[in-house]
Formats: structure tokens, C-alpha cells, sequence
């Protein structure tokens, strides 16, 4: 059973598709010791491919201390506002969550918000909305180049509010970006 | 081209960006593999932080200006072994490494042994197989076609291969 995962997740990889090795892993149940092995040894030992050009700029833009969800976003034309409205509309969010929504879109995109925080459902629609990868959304993180390690650590671990004055936190919007589920 | 050749192009090809400094670029090259080792290692939400560390350091160590004796691919594997080992001993890896590591170290041996290498150790038919399934991602009756054999003959090239993965990792 090892054998098949690797074989289908390695001709996956060779063929340009960034298969989750974590679904495999999961269904390797006891063995997948073995199976992360298989896989880390294939992807030490295989040639890399070529980066496609979303990926290149997006590591363009991450390398000179841009946001990466912004420059996506701007690669695809799509103004903050319109990507509000349709988030509003996919999670059908009340009028009066608005800047509460805001409020947590600007903390994502600045780097404030973790990505792992991020509720599996606003990951997946911002993948979509971007045109873009889950992988992307959750690994193309902001740099924080002026923040110490030490704030870094304190601020991933302390829950997050909006931190413009006058914003009610709204419960409908954190569980979406601060849930983690 | 072969998986050899292949390797060879990429290593000229990051030695280039390196003299560049294209950091960016080479960021973008080894994305995919940094990810997908992260999440293949470290499981949970963690994988992603681990991996995020692992593309901040690959960059902080570029921003350094070392120049490297073995192939930029090593000097990333062994980044993400370090930031990897690191994460499960407890430590923070969202900082820096220290300016003592030496990034071209052996480091559990990664980087030394090539699939390519590995797949010399088959018969040429069996190695041919595992080169087009592992390296081009060609679906079995593909190969078939494309060496004039029989399928079941493809499957037993690959599983001779898979096998001798295994035993890399095995000692490894």
C-alpha cells in the first residue's frame, strides 16, 4: 500500500501537481513513517522543476517585503472591496459585519493575522478568488523584517482583536480568520 | 533530456541567479519542495509554519552573500533539515540561522545521492521505467508505449524501483 501512495503521489509531482502529501500520509495510517520518508527522499534526490510565473512573482514580491495576498490580488485586478463583497457573499455575512471584515482582511493581507489561523473555508475561498493554490495562501506570508523573533512568538500566541478603535469584533468574522478550522 | 542533465542544468542554472542575485527567483525554484517536505514531515498547521520558516531563512541566508562549494540545492535541503530538526527539538525557527552554521555540511547525508543514481543500480529497461514514472510523471500504459513493453512488465520495473527508494531510506 506504501508503495502505491508513493507511486501516485511522486508521477503526480513529476507532472507539475502539488499533491498534499498530507491526505497520503493519512491514508498510510501506521506506516506513514515510512511513506514521509519516500517522499522526502524522492523530493531531496529528484531535480526541481521550473517555478511557474505566478510563483516567481510572488517570491519577487515577498523577497522586497511586499504582501504576497496583495500582489495576487493586484495580479488579478481585483480591488480590497470587491474581494470583501465576495467574501460577504460566499459566507452571507450581515451588512454590519462589514468593518469588522475589513478590518480582518487588512490584518491578513499586512501579516498580522497567522494563516494557520485561517478557517479552512476562508482558505479555500481565497485560493479561488485569487486564482492561486491553498499552499500559496498559507505559506506566502508576509515578512515581518522590523518585528523581533520575541513579538513574533507573543503575538502568534495571544488571540487577535481588531485594532482600529471604534470596530466591534464580530463572531461570524473571526471564525473565519482566527478559528484555524 | 536526462534526469542527470536535468540536475546539472538546474545546478547551472541556480548558479546563475546566485551571481545575480535573484533571490527571488530562487526562492520561487525551490518553493514547491520546501513546502512539500515541510508538510510531509511536520504534521498539523505546524507544517506550514515550519515551511514558511524554512523560505525566510533560505532568503536571510542569500541576503548574507555566501558563496557556497557544494550546489545551491544542497545548501536548501539542508536548510529545511535544519529547520525541521529544529522545530522538533523545541526551538524557534522563525529567526535567523547563526552565522556559525555551515550550510554546505553533509547534513544526514541529503544532497549526496541522486534518483538518477539511484535508478543506475536497475537494469537499463527497469531504469527507463522509473525515470519516465518518477521524473515525467507518464502514466503506465504511457511508458509501456513509449519502451514497446508490456505493462505488467512496467509495473515490475517500478516496483523493483520503489524498492531500491526504500532501501536508500532504510539506511539513510
Amino acid at each position: 500500500m506504501v508503495a502505491q501512495l508513493f507511486d501516485d503521489w511522486a508521477a503526480r509531482y513529476a507532472r507539475g501537481e502539488r499533491p498534499d502529501p498530507r491526505e497520503y500520509l493519512e491514508r498510510a495510517g501506521e506506516r506513514q513513517g515510512e511513506l514521509a520518508g519516500l517522499i522526502e527522499r524522492y523530493l531531496v534526490s529528484a531535480p526541481r522543476s521550473a517555478p511557474d510565473p505566478e510563483t516567481v512573482e510572488l517570491a519577487e514580491a515577498w523577497a522586497r517585503g511586499e504582501s504576497p495576498l496583495v500582489a495576487l490580488r493586484v495580479r488579478r485586478g481585483l480591488t480590497r472591496d470587491a474581494v470583501l463583497d465576495e467574501l460577504s457573499e460566499r459566507f452571507k455575512l450581515d451588512p454590519a459585519a462589514r468593518p469588522a471584515l475589513r478590518e480582518r482582511y487588512h490584518e491578513l493581507e499586512a501579516g498580522l493575522i497567522e494563516p494557520r489561523a485561517l478557517s479552512r473555508r476562508l482558505t479555500a475561498a481565497l485560493a479561488d478568488l485569487l486564482r492561486t493554490s491553498e499552499d500559496a495562501v498559507r505559506t506566502w506570508r508576509p515578512r515581518r523584517l522590523e518585528v523581533s523573533p520575541a513579538f513574533r512568538a507573543s503575538a502568534a500566541s495571544q488571540p487577535m482583536k481588531p485594532s482600529s478603535p471604534g470596530i466591534a469584533p464580530n463572531p461570524d468574522v473571526d471564525d473565519l480568520f482566527l478559528s484555524g478550522e | 533530456m536526462t534526469a542527470e542533465r536535468m540536475r546539472d542544468a538546474r545546478d547551472a542554472e541556480d548558479a546563475l541567479l546566485l551571481e545575480a542575485g535573484a533571490h527571488g527567483r530562487l526562492i520561487a525554484a525551490y518553493y514547491d519542495v520546501v513546502v512539500q517536505r515541510s508538510l510531509a514531515r511536520v504534521p498539523g498547521p505546524s507544517g506550514w509554519d515550519v515551511a514558511h520558516a524554512a523560505i525566510e531563512r533560505l532568503l536571510s541566508e542569500l541576503q548574507r552573500g555566501r558563496r557556497y562549494t557544494v550546489p545551491y540545492r544542497v545548501v536548501v535541503h539542508n536548510i529545511v533539515s535544519w529547520t525541521i530538526k529544529e522545530h522538533f527539538q523545541g526551538l524557534p525557527v522563525d529567526v535567523p540561522l547563526p552565522e556559525s552554521w555551515d550550510p554546505a555540511a553533509p547534513e544526514e547525508g541529503y544532497g549526496s545521492v541522486e534518483l538518477a543514481e539511484l535508478f543506475e543500480q536497475l537494469p537499463p529497461a527497469q531504469r527507463d521505467a522509473c525515470v519516465l514514472r518518477y521524473l515525467e510523471g507518464l502514466d503506465v500504459p504511457e511508458i509501456a508505449a513509449r519502451l514497446g513493453k508490456e505493462p505488467n512488465a512496467i509495473h515490475q520495473a517500478l516496483f523493483n524501483g520503489h524498492k531500491k527508494l526504500k532501501e536508500l531510506v532504510g539506511g539513510g
